[in-house]
């Protein structure tokens, strides 16, 4: 089966999958890693992104705050275009004002309006190399004063966003997945708000020439002559002169546009064409050293916002192990269908309150001691001759031996009848089908006694006792007891 | 799935076969009782690899009737090459005969191709009783293995070897509440050896289990990673009006990042038990003492997150860029004085204005506030005491048997000196690390990456 498809921002997997697999940490990690395992066998991926997200694709419950996070992050990005835009135009509306009385000076509007997005541009390039020493405390000043920095500041406070997720937004030159996000996040927000800007002036500035009689010239207060103006103007144009040449002033432009603001500017036909040729020159300006540059930035910081989104799922913890469950063959060995226990047997044994005298019979079952030593054990639990006590074996290799014994026993007419056992081993139904075999052939005023015996050398646990008493007392039979020796 | 190896744990009531299943299939929640005959029926307990099974074990109740049983057996003897038939007509004629439930229930996997594992209590000696349970067995044809468990303290295993040795192929010795893994995986191993076809999965079984109880080791150094991580980053804060700390708010956050840290290690040993397949296990561990808490008072602008210096630079950023647009407009006249006098007069009111700055709201929102602050734990000794306590977790839950039903309980005495028993290149590597953490208040997937593979060799 193929992966679902998927066209959802990264952002969104990288910002829900943490926080739904966090919900998850409860489910037993056998039952997740069955689930896992089976939907990266159905839908494989051929990298570790994918892999995560055709599993998220899989479970994912809904829209969650990585829908509305993507939406907010769209808001944001749109509304700093707007204002680039706005700023821009504004701004090269402003700086290309033109009454009629003094032509717009190129050299303030080249310092306005390439000159200082040239030096922002190298403010923005400090930003980018890991900071150190120095540097790292002038990126925290420069990251403060970024407008995207303060937008991204004002959309976490106002979005309400948790804990784990305002960090996101929250730039401040270091070094954890989440930093680095929010730095490229920060830095494509900058860059795409300067766009706008260099746009928006374009704009601004095509219109003006577009659609009024701009006059250019130029002024200073420095001692420049043309040929120093010429030499500036011509390495500003280098990188378009070859195939823009009309946008590369001209000796006779600068000579003829210069002006001095105490002279009266007289402006001839002659001298028109002198003061509206620097249009171009100053266009494509803005273009090769406002817009080209930030188009750059904004690529670069789009490239490495993905690689960030990419490592903010991936290093994540959660998503590592979330990854080992998907990779890993999943592995069961337990049981398959659930277990039925029986009961612990319940049966009751009432104690004996005194000791019949009379006729006796004792029986080693299962060989659990040897007849040397049954005489002194049967005295210790029955007021009789030991000399009358036949002592028979029970237990061993055949029933029909069993069936003798009991025979035997039912000869002797005994008053109480001693089967010594081992307490260590588990009273087993064969031993209670020979109480009853016993029983049948006996009164029923005669008494059992049941007589678990340690291991030599050792004691009879409470809880191997308990059993017995557990297992014979099923017979409820109210003349077999269990008593043990010291 | 007739190559598919089958094996029927069988033997006496409370042996141990539960416990041996419970070792093998890593499942705690199989019940073990000291009172016989708990178990009802027989029960599977397949391994399966991504769907496929590569050997299944099955656990059954103990015999109960053997004698019974066998007198029956004998009775409809017809020679040795048609006793697997008569146990097979043994199982039907009784199978709905409540007498020979447990007889039918054990033999059933058998005469449908089974393995026999039979189980028996090494440190309680030989009974001649056994004998009938393992000649029945013998009738079977099937292959067989003794396994020799040991419940208490006795031992009698000479003696069960040599009678164990007369009804079956192998006899091994199997502690099933001890048993590590490397003698797991060799008993598994040993199973292959009962028929020629068995051995390819089985030791295919094997090869899985060890590569993952690596990939279990790693998981749980991630863990144990991520604990660090968080643990050695946490702070509590609190908005305040005092520009000193004060005892009556410190105590409150002080107890507040305490449970936090505690509530972090709880989570993490569930993790760790849940890796290992203990996830019901209880656990009782004293509780670590958080040495020395950091304490301290700053001052935040909480809406934009930038501190006092940070404030003041930007002030002094904001003037000299303001100013140079005057400068810029005076055409260079200036000499640039009015952007000195912009960037002085910015970071100036911004310094000494904070205060001021911060009351300002801005949709209802203060621009910033005095906050007090609580943490990171400084105490040297801390992430040791940390890891200390983590790893000496994971080993008591790695080398915990599944058969065992008490509860898991650690001796931290033994876990504060983990730093003087590891050598001094890795522990000046893991040193690095909980500093950079300290440092940074933060940690990513290559801090916990590489903490997590400097602690995985402290694992068992």
């Amino acid at each position: 089966m193929t992966s679902p498809a998927d066209d959802r921002p990264l952002l969104e997997d990288a910002v829900d999958v943490p926080l739904w697999l966090e919900t998850d940490r409860d489910t037993p990690l056998a039952q997740r890693a069955d689930r896992d395992r089976g939907i990266a066998q159905r839908f494989p991926a051929v990298n570790d992104v994918g892999r995560v997200r055709a599993w998220w694709a899989a479970l994912r419950p809904g829209d969650a705050l990585g829908a509305s996070l993507a939406r907010g992050r769209r808001l944001v990005s749109i509304a700093l275009a707007a204002l680039g835009l706005l700023a821009g135009s504004g701004f090269a509306a402003a700086v290309l004002r033109y009454d009629g009385s003094t032509p717009v000076n190129v050299v303030r509007a080249f310092a306005l309006l390439v000159g200082t997005q040239s030096f922002l541009l190298l403010l923005t390039l400090a930003l980018l190399p890991r900071g150190r020493f120095g540097l790292r405390a002038l990126q925290r000043s420069l990251i403060t004063l970024n407008p995207a920095a303060m937008a991204a500041a004002v959309y976490q406070r106002f979005a309400k966003l948790p804990e784990s997720v305002e960090r996101l937004f929250i730039w401040h030159a270091g070094r954890s997945s989440a930093n680095v996000f929010a730095k490229w996040q920060i830095l494509l927000w900058a860059q795409l708000t300067a766009v706008a800007f260099n746009l928006g002036a374009l704009a601004s500035a095509f219109a003006l020439i577009a659609v009024t009689d701009l006059a250019f010239g130029w002024s200073t207060t420095l001692d420049l002559t043309p040929h120093d103006v010429v030499a500036v103007t011509d390495t500003i144009s280098a990188p378009w002169s070859a195939w823009l040449p009309q946008a590369v002033p001209s000796y006779s432009l600068i000579e003829g546009s210069r002006f001095f603001r105490l002279e009266h500017v007289a402006t001839p036909a002659r001298q028109a064409d002198a003061f509206t040729g620097w249009w171009p020159f100053l266009l494509s300006s803005i273009v090769m050293y406002g817009l080209l540059p930030r188009l750059v930035l904004c690529l670069v910081a789009v490239q490495r916002l993905h690689g960030a989104t990419r490592n903010l799922l991936l290093a994540d913890g959660r998503v590592t192990a979330l990854l080992d469950r998907l990779r890993s063959p999943s592995l069961h060995l337990g049981a398959t269908a659930p277990e039925h226990a029986r009961e612990p047997p319940r049966g009751d044994i009432a104690r004996r309150t005194a000791r019949a005298a009379g006729p006796a019979a004792a029986v080693i079952w299962a060989e659990s001691m040897p007849q040397s030593s049954a005489g002194e054990a049967t005295l210790e639990l029955l007021s009789t001759e030991l000399a009358d006590v036949p002592f028979l074996a029970g237990g061993r290799a055949s029933l029909t031996q069993d069936r003798e014994t009991v025979e035997r026993i039912a000869a002797v007419a005994p008053q109480q009848v001693v089967v010594f056992t081992r307490a260590y081993e588990p009273p087993l139904l064969e031993l209670l089908d020979f109480l009853v075999m016993l029983r049948r052939r006996l009164r029923e005023t005669v008494s059992i006694i049941v007589c678990p015996l340690p291991e030599t050398g050792g004691h009879a646990t409470a809880e191997q006792i308990d059993a017995w008493r557990r297992t014979v007392g099923t017979l409820r039979d109210s003349k077999v007891y269990v008593e043990t020796i010291a | 799935m007739k190559d598919l190896p089958r094996f029927a744990v069988v033997g006496h009531p409370n042996k141990g076969k539960s416990s041996i299943v419970a070792t093998l299939a890593e499942d705690d929640a199989v019940h073990i009782s000291p009172l016989p005959g708990t178990t009802v029926d027989a029960r599977s307990y397949p391994m399966r690899v991504d769907g496929e099974t590569l050997y299944e074990l099955v656990d059954t109740p103990g015999f109960q009737r053997a004698r019974e049983a066998l007198e029956w057996l004998e009775h409809h003897d017809r020679g040795a090459e048609a006793r697997p038939t008569v146990l097979a007509e043994f199982v039907a004629a009784h199978r709905t005969n409540p007498r020979f439930h447990d007889e039918c229930a054990l033999l059933e996997p058998i005469t449908a191709g089974a393995g026999i594992l039979y189980v028996v209590d090494g440190a309680h000696p030989y009974g001649r009783e056994y004998e009938a349970e393992m000649e029945v067995l013998r009738w079977s044809g099937q292959p067989r293995m003794a396994l020799i468990n040991l419940i208490g303290g006795g031992d009698h295993v000479d003696r069960w070897r040599t009678a164990l040795g007369q009804y079956f192929a192998m006899v091994r010795v199997f502690d099933a509440q001890h048993a590590d893994f490397g003698e797991r995986i060799k008993l598994l191993r040993s199973f292959g050896e009962l028929h020629e076809t068995w051995s390819p999965p089985l030791q295919r079984a094997a090869d899985i289990l060890v590569a993952e109880r690596t990939r279990r080791r790693e998981l749980a150094a991630g863990e144990i990673a991520d604990l660090l991580c968080d643990a050695l980053t946490l702070v509590e804060h609190t908005a305040t009006e005092r520009s000193a700390p004060d005892p009556e708010e410190v105590l409150p956050l002080r107890s507040k990042l305490e449970r936090r840290v505690r509530e972090r290690e709880r989570r993490e040993r569930q993790a760790v038990q849940d890796i290992y397949q203990h996830r019901g296990v209880a656990r009782e561990e004293t509780r670590a003492s958080l040495l020395d808490v950091d304490v301290f008072s700053r001052t935040a602008f909480s809406a934009f997150g930038l501190s006092q210096a940070q404030l003041a630079m930007t002030g002094a950023l904001s003037g000299a860029l303001a100013a140079g647009g005057v400068d810029l407009a005076l055409g260079g006249a200036s000499l640039g004085a009015v952007t000195l006098g912009g960037a002085l007069v910015g970071g100036v009111s911004a310094l000494f204005g904070a205060h001021e700055i911060a009351k300002v709201r801005v949709l209802g929102q203060r621009l910033g506030g005095r906050e007090l602050v609580v943490g990171p734990i400084a105490a040297p000794n801390f992430p040791w005491v940390l890891l200390g306590r983590a790893v000496l977790h994971q080993r008591v839950v790695a080398e915990r048997n599944h058969a065992r039903r008490e509860a898991l309980v650690l001796d931290l005495s033994k876990s504060s000196h983990l730093a003087e028993d590891i050598d001094a290149a890795q522990r000046g590597r893991l040193e690095r690390q909980f500093k950079r953490l300290r440092a940074d208040l933060e940690s990513d997937g290559v801090a916990r990456r590489a903490l997590a593979s400097e602690i995985e060799p402290l694992l068992a």
